[in-house]
């Protein structure tokens, strides 16, 4: 079994029933996303504890994940976020308003994109693109929202602008990105696998 | 909120930007909506995708301490899973070997219990027909003059039991047994029971008759196999009417 050609859902499945291979193929795939999220948000010394903790997670919670409600990708980046946020909540707004300067920087910056060939995918490619074409404060609101797990009062409140202003901005960038992605014929399809397969 | 103010809000679920109550209204809404289901998703892969897109524009050097924790977990979680079924397994077997030997040993208490109930039952019998004065009986002797066997059969007219004692007895061998026959004075021949001798050849046995005072005219004890319902066997002891 190629384990590297099977989607993330099948893995997950199996992962679910103990196979510690497949559980390994997903952390090839995912763990440096999740280290390079955690780095830039609570610092590189802390992003092997936030690995082990999600990982370990995906590890006991594998039966839970239902490929039919949703990508596995999605289901881990809930798990990651929730952690994360949990952490920042901890520290304090001062910390989580460096952490989203650390992660706009690192998604406004003109560099050439790095080479962490483990996650370099078109998808990603695409969607960095358009993370870097998008106007700096919808940029900004997808990060604080998702980067920093704030809602959308708490960003208004943040930004000092009224609560429909961070709406509209969420909602044009977040337009855009998916754009991007469909222009590229990258949109995914709803997947709907079930459990046993 | 309808149709079209939830479709409003999709963007924000999936990057998890919405307040509460907005959120849980929206999720309700998106299970049971297919439109809305499929606009999600599609919202969802864009989210999803957002941590590779930072990881390839400022990647984070490679470590391998997560992993080895990682393993070290699942290999600790899986032999504590393993400890946990066999100790489960042997806690079962245990169990299981305990309540056989409990009920093992309730039964076996149960039964001494109704032996030693009807063996008191006998001897309080033995005595009261034994030792009354108005008690009738009938000597039984050896057939053979080698023997020293003897034995008596002893009535009471007040009570409807025949009691049959015999001493010296040698054991009856393998697949045998001693049988007490009782002949009424109606003529009937009864199997009164088995003996079985103790270490001194002593034996006794009860017979209930039909009726208070039962009249023995003979006795024989015979020496049978096992399960025989006729005296055809060889006689031990008999009564000098039998």
């Amino acid at each position: 079994m190629n384990l590297a050609a099977t989607p993330d859902e099948a893995l997950a499945v199996w992962t679910a029933r103990g196979e510690i291979a497949a559980f390994e193929a997903l952390y090839e795939r995912h763990a440096p996303w999740v280290r390079s999220w955690a780095a830039h948000t609570l610092g590189v010394d802390q992003a092997d504890d936030v690995l082990q903790v999600v990982f370990m997670r995906v590890w006991r919670a594998a039966p839970q994940f239902d490929p039919a409600r949703g990508r596995f990708t999605s289901w881990l980046a809930t798990i990651t976020r929730n952690h994360m946020s949990r952490q920042l909540g901890r520290r304090g707004g001062e910390h989580r308003a460096l952490a989203a300067v650390s992660v706009e920087a690192a998604l406004a910056g003109q560099d050439e994109a790095g080479e962490d060939a483990a996650v370099r995918s078109e998808h990603a490619d695409v969607l960095l693109a358009a993370l870097r074409s998008l106007p700096e404060e919808q940029r900004r609101v997808i990060v604080l929202a998702f980067f920093n797990g704030m809602t959308q009062s708490q960003m208004a409140e943040h930004l000092g602008v009224p609560l429909g202003t961070v709406k509209k901005r969420v909602r044009l960038a977040m337009q855009k990105l998916r754009q991007s992605l469909a222009a590229d014929g990258l949109e995914t399809p709803r997947l709907r696998m079930v459990k046993d397969q | 909120m309808n149709h079209e103010q939830i479709q409003e809000c999709i963007e924000a679920h999936a990057l998890g930007a919405l307040d509460e109550p907005e959120r849980a209204e929206v999720a309700t809404h998106v299970a049971g909506c297919e439109d809305c289901r499929a606009v999600l998703d599609q919202y969802e892969n864009v989210a999803a995708t957002l941590p590779a897109a930072l990881s390839i524009a400022a990647p984070v050097p490679p470590s391998d301490v997560a992993r080895r924790r990682i393993r070290r977990g699942i290999r600790n979680r899986a032999m504590r899973s393993r400890v946990a079924t066999s100790v489960a397994v042997a806690a079962v077997i245990l169990l299981g070997i305990a309540i056989a030997w409990v009920w093992r040993s309730e039964r076996t208490l149960a039964d001494e219990r109704e032996r030693s109930e009807q063996l008191i039952e006998e001897q309080e019998i033995v005595f009261e027909v034994v030792d009354s004065p108005d008690a009738e009986r009938v000597v039984l002797r050896a057939e053979s003059e080698d023997s020293n066997s003897y034995g008596k059969v002893f009535t009471r007219p007040d009570l409807p039991f025949v009691v049959a004692m015999v001493g010296r007895l040698p054991e009856a061998g393998e697949g045998h047994d001693y049988h007490v026959w009782v002949t009424f004075e109606d003529g009937t021949t009864v199997l009164a029971g088995s003996l079985v001798p103790n270490v001194d050849g002593f034996a006794s046995l009860v017979y209930a008759a039909d009726s208070d005072g039962p009249v023995v005219i003979g006795a024989q004890v015979t020496v049978e196999p096992s399960g025989v319902t006729r005296p055809e066997g060889e006689v031990v002891l008999s009564s000098d009417t039998a």
